[in-house]
């Protein structure tokens, strides 16, 4: 059965065989370069003490190359669920072909599983390779950005859990519609939901977060007369910049008074910082915090007497994150999850083939 | 000896409809057994519970002794060639063979390869461009390479044109004589089966009318006619399948052993398909399939 599997699955195999070769050669060379420019620009950008804009050229170089390679490691699990994995069985049920392999002298159950094993493993196999290129090709800009969370999915060993699911899930609606195109828009729409699922609701609480509480900072730049502006939040929240330390994710930025209540969440206060103009107004007014009496508008008041403002109610930001060594133990996590509910969706598969009629 | 279909009280339904109720049959090896009846009567039904294909709603079921697709070895006793002789479209003859000997361990190579040059088959030759005669024959060559105790056809030659049908069946009464085969085939053409088979099965609305060798349906069954007459004077050991009457005269068919001694009576042989008819006729008398047939006037 193994060898006939493999036939059957030989021209999709040749293909993606190809597919990474090439990819490996274009990573290969372009990354090379790219890990060059990163030894002779950024890595000794303290000798000639101008980091910022070795950094930033650093940062513009292969632009494009690199959205197609975040666009490929993105797209290429769900590609491969979508187009090898529910057509798999569904391609069988419509031309009928399922008869003639289930009255052979091969049961039901080990069709199905050296089906699954040969293609699925064929695209964990391309996905995890694609995946260390891509890894590996972008490990120069990762350490400059330090932020290793804002990639999370597209490094790594947690595209291998995608691919897993994906593929289960298209062999899985095969099985039960026994149609390929509603199996392969079924698989689609149901691998894009459970990444989300996951993506929003799993993946922050798979730790305990860590909290900081950081001094707020408002642009008083920004605050122009008789009109309102919500903006309150630390300066600079990307990690290793500012509040947040390196390769922190960030999952929530919420801003509280001197009690201690919160009055605003990710730099959005309620109805803002309000500025009423007029002579004996009420001047500079805080939602959910109060108003300061000693400025009155017009003159418009300066940035300095602002954050006076500010530092009076004790507005301070608390600001809840994953802390950057949480990143592999979030990968194994997240690869455990995908494939325990892959094992799980075959089965299913398994269930629903040798229970199911011909 | 075992017998290599024995069915009791075997039902099938998909949904609400049964497609086989209460079919209880049993069939002694070494026979060719034709299964007939009319589209939808259940035979395509009967043959998936056999080879496993399907599993039944009521009732039991063995074949060769042992439940169908009962694990990997009872599964290599049974060949099975599907309606419409599904094949890889996309494969070649040479991988079609392949695939018989991965996934069959008793497969006969030589047999298969010598089968298929006797049909002058292009071994690169994508199944997909093959002709109908053509698919049909690498399906038999698969099923038979196979070398089952049992192969189950299912209406394999429906789809072929005359020319196709005879060799095809003469490709199978070929292979049945050389490997000695038991062979259950449906149709739903009485002149195929009679060509091929000794043994026979009618199958109407879901229900098993008769079964039995040939040759002893055909010595029991007459065709009787006379003039008009009740039917309730017949012998208890006649029993009347098929009932005719105009004005003055009876015509009937009847099944018995024993000899029909009644003079009035003129006694016909009757064919095969006749027979048939006779039982279609019988069990569907509200399909209108035979109306003139079936109206029976005291």
């Amino acid at each position: 059965m193994t060898r006939f599997a493999w036939r059957e699955f030989r021209t999709q195999a040749i293909v993606a065989a190809c597919a990474v070769v090439i990819s490996a050669a274009i990573l290969g060379i372009t990354g090379a370069n790219l890990a060059h420019l990163y030894d002779t620009t950024v890595a000794n950008c303290k000798v000639n003490s101008d980091c910022s804009s070795a950094i930033s050229v650093f940062l513009s170089t292969d632009n494009q190359l690199r959205t197609a390679l975040d666009i490929l490691i993105v797209v290429l699990p769900g590609f491969l669920g979508v187009f090898w994995g529910a057509p798999l069985i569904a391609r069988e049920f419509e031309t009928g072909t399922h008869r003639l392999a289930w009255t052979q002298s091969v049961t039901r159950a080990r069709w199905l599983l050296v089906k699954v094993g040969v293609a699925g493993g064929c695209s964990l196999l391309v996905t995890g390779l694609i995946s260390l290129m891509v890894t590996w090709w972008f490990s120069p800009v990762d350490r400059v950005n330090m932020n290793a969370f804002a990639s999370f999915e597209q490094r790594d060993i947690v595209p291998i859990g995608y691919a897993a699911f994906a593929f289960a899930l298209g062999v899985v609606s095969g099985v039960v519609l026994r149609r390929t195109l509603p199996a392969m828009a079924t698989t689609l729409a149901g691998f894009v939901l459970v990444r989300l699922v996951v993506a929003e609701l799993v993946r922050p609480n798979l730790a305990a977060p860590l909290h900081a509480t950081v001094p707020n900072t408002t642009l008083a730049s920004l605050v122009s007369i008789g009109s309102s502006h919500s903006s309150l939040s630390p300066s600079d929240l990307t990690p290793g910049q500012g509040a947040l330390p390196p390769n922190a994710w960030l999952i929530s930025d919420q801003t509280i008074n001197s009690a201690g209540r919160v009055i605003g969440e990710n730099g959005f206060v309620g109805g803002g910082i309000t500025l009423i103009p007029g002579v004996g107004g009420h001047g500079l007014t805080i939602q959910g915090a109060g108003t300061c009496p000693g400025i009155n508008v017009p003159p418009l008041p300066s940035g300095a007497l602002i954050e006076k403002c500010i530092d009076r109610f004790h507005i301070r930001d608390v600001l809840t994150y994953q802390p950057g060594s949480h990143y592999w133990p979030f990968q194994w996590g997240e690869l455990a999850i995908f494939l325990v509910l892959s094992l799980i969706l075959i089965g299913l598969s398994l269930w629903f083939v040798q229970r199911r009629a011909a | 000896m075992t017998a290599v279909l024995e069915t009791t009280h075997l039902g099938k339904r998909y949904g609400r409809r049964w497609a086989l109720s209460d079919c209880s049959l049993e069939i002694p090896p070494g026979h060719v057994v034709g299964l007939v009846g009319p589209n939808g009567a259940g035979k395509t039904t009967l043959l998936h519970l056999s080879v496993g294909l399907l599993s039944p709603t009521s009732g039991g079921i063995l074949v060769l002794g042992d439940r169908p697709a009962h694990g990997a070895a009872q599964l290599a006793r049974v060949g099975f060639l599907g309606q419409e002789t599904p094949l890889y479209r996309g494969l070649s003859v040479a991988d079609h063979l392949r695939f018989g000997a991965w996934l069959n361990p008793s497969w006969d190579r030589e047999l298969a390869e010598r089968r298929v040059d006797r049909l002058g088959l292009d071994l690169g030759q994508r199944a997909g461009d093959l002709s109908g005669g053509q698919r049909a024959q690498l399906a038999l060559t698969l099923a038979i390479a196979k070398r089952p105790e049992l192969l189950i056809l299912d209406e394999p030659v429906a789809s072929l044109d005359p020319l196709a049908r005879r060799e095809f069946l003469q490709h199978l009464m070929e292979s049945v004589a050389e490997h000695e085969l038991s062979v259950v085939l449906s149709s739903h053409l009485v002149s195929d089966l009679e060509r091929v088979c000794d043994y026979l099965i009618v199958l109407v609305s879901s229900r098993v009318q008769v079964a039995g060798e040939i040759e002893s349906l055909v010595a029991s069954h007459h065709r009787l006619s006379g003039p008009r007459r009740d039917l309730g004077t017949l012998p208890e050991s006649q029993e009347v399948i098929e009932a005719h009457h105009t004005d003055r005269q009876t015509t009937l068919i009847v099944r018995t052993d024993e000899p029909i001694l009644d003079p009035r009576w003129t006694v016909e042989q009757i064919g095969l398909e006749d027979l048939v008819l006779a039982y279609m006729g019988r069990a569907a008398p509200s399909t209108g399939m035979r109306p003139a047939v079936m109206r029976v006037q005291p």
